[in-house]
């Protein structure tokens, strides 16, 4: 009973010491991407040198938002210590949560939208204007697709493995 | 309820991203275009607070959490909006301008570095909105009364049919 009861004790350590360094490690992505973000366009000053072109610069732009918000979704689950089985990756919550952004992302980058107003609405000004204003916000898009799939993110954090076959001495 | 829950978050989100994404041409239309500039940006600041939140919602309610009943988490609040409250505070002009006039002596390049680093108030608002959001813990399950009454019948009540 006492042997059964330190393990789950010397667990339980475990598990809060690997939380933690999880949780400190994901603030300091947080602030480094963050930083990233705000001075990209210093740093794409550094960049210049390479002549990369613009829609790859606008793609890590957005891609650095995107992975921001995965380590603030990722930190609420760190967060809220689920007793899960195994490691895995919620595929339905994922769809539930980012279906919206991925569709806005999907339609202002493929030119679909640009199609539809073409054909259907005859390069109506107005219409136009109304889908700019929507999908341009690409940074919103991007961060609360990273949310989605950062808490999508189920973690078993480490416990002493179970071996199928053990021999006990 | 959950399934109610999660369509009215969703509903309510799209409204709020629609609203935040029109606001100059909403306000126009509502006449109060001339409203203070602070309560204006201030309101921009907590649609988009909302929005974070009902995404954090979503997300909480979708995890199915096997709770005995309501709370809200202060303890995930503090680690996950702490941040984003702070930077919240430092973005607005008149505190970052004091702390710049204060403490640097209005350099330049302090300036800048701040100007750079707090603007990009749509992250922080949604960031923090986001946590609002995850801190709610919400049991879906049925109530459980701290009193139950529970009636059976005794012996004497029961009539039997006559034979």
């Amino acid at each position: 009973m006492i042997l059964l009861i330190s393990r789950s004790f010397r667990n339980e350590k475990r598990n809060w010491r690997m939380r933690s360094i999880l949780v400190v490690i994901n603030f300091i992505n947080i602030f480094l991407y963050y930083s990233a973000f705000a001075y990209f366009d210093t740093i794409l000053e550094a960049f210049a040198k390479f002549d990369l072109p613009l829609s790859f610069l606008l793609f890590l732009k957005y891609f650095i938002v995107f992975i921001l918000g995965f380590s603030i979704g990722f930190l609420v689950i760190l967060g809220m210590r689920l007793k899960v089985k195994r490691n895995y990756f919620d595929i339905k919550v994922f769809f539930l949560v980012g279906f919206i952004p991925l569709i806005a992302l999907a339609i202002s980058y493929s030119g679909i939208a640009d199609l539809i107003i073409n054909r259907v609405f005859n390069s109506n000004t107005t219409i136009s204007e109304l889908y700019y204003y929507f999908f341009s916000r690409t940074d919103i898009w991007s961060i609360w697709l990273g949310i989605a799939m950062g808490s999508s993110v189920r973690l078993k954090l480490s416990e002493k493995r179970k071996y199928k076959h053990q021999i006990i001495d | 309820m959950r399934a109610f829950l999660i369509i009215i978050s969703f509903l309510n989100t799209i409204l709020y991203m629609l609203f935040w994404a029109y606001y100059d041409n909403i306000l126009s239309l509502l006449g109060l275009i001339s409203a203070p500039a602070v309560l204006q940006s201030l309101a921009k600041d907590l649609l988009l607070i909302i929005i974070g939140f009902c995404i954090g919602l979503i997300a909480i309610m979708l995890l199915n959490l096997k709770l005995r009943y309501s709370f809200f988490d202060f303890k995930n609040l503090a680690l996950l909006g702490l941040v984003p409250f702070i930077l919240l505070i430092l973005s607005r002009d008149s505190i970052n301008g004091y702390i710049i006039s204060r403490f640097f002596n209005e350099n330049n390049d302090i300036k800048e570095l701040f100007f750079y680093l707090f603007s990009r108030k749509v992250l922080f608002s949604i960031w923090f909105g986001f946590a609002l959001g995850t801190s709610v813990r919400p049991n879906f399950s049925n109530k459980k009364l701290k009193r139950n009454v529970k009636y059976t019948f005794s012996e004497k009540e029961i009539i039997e049919p006559k034979q």
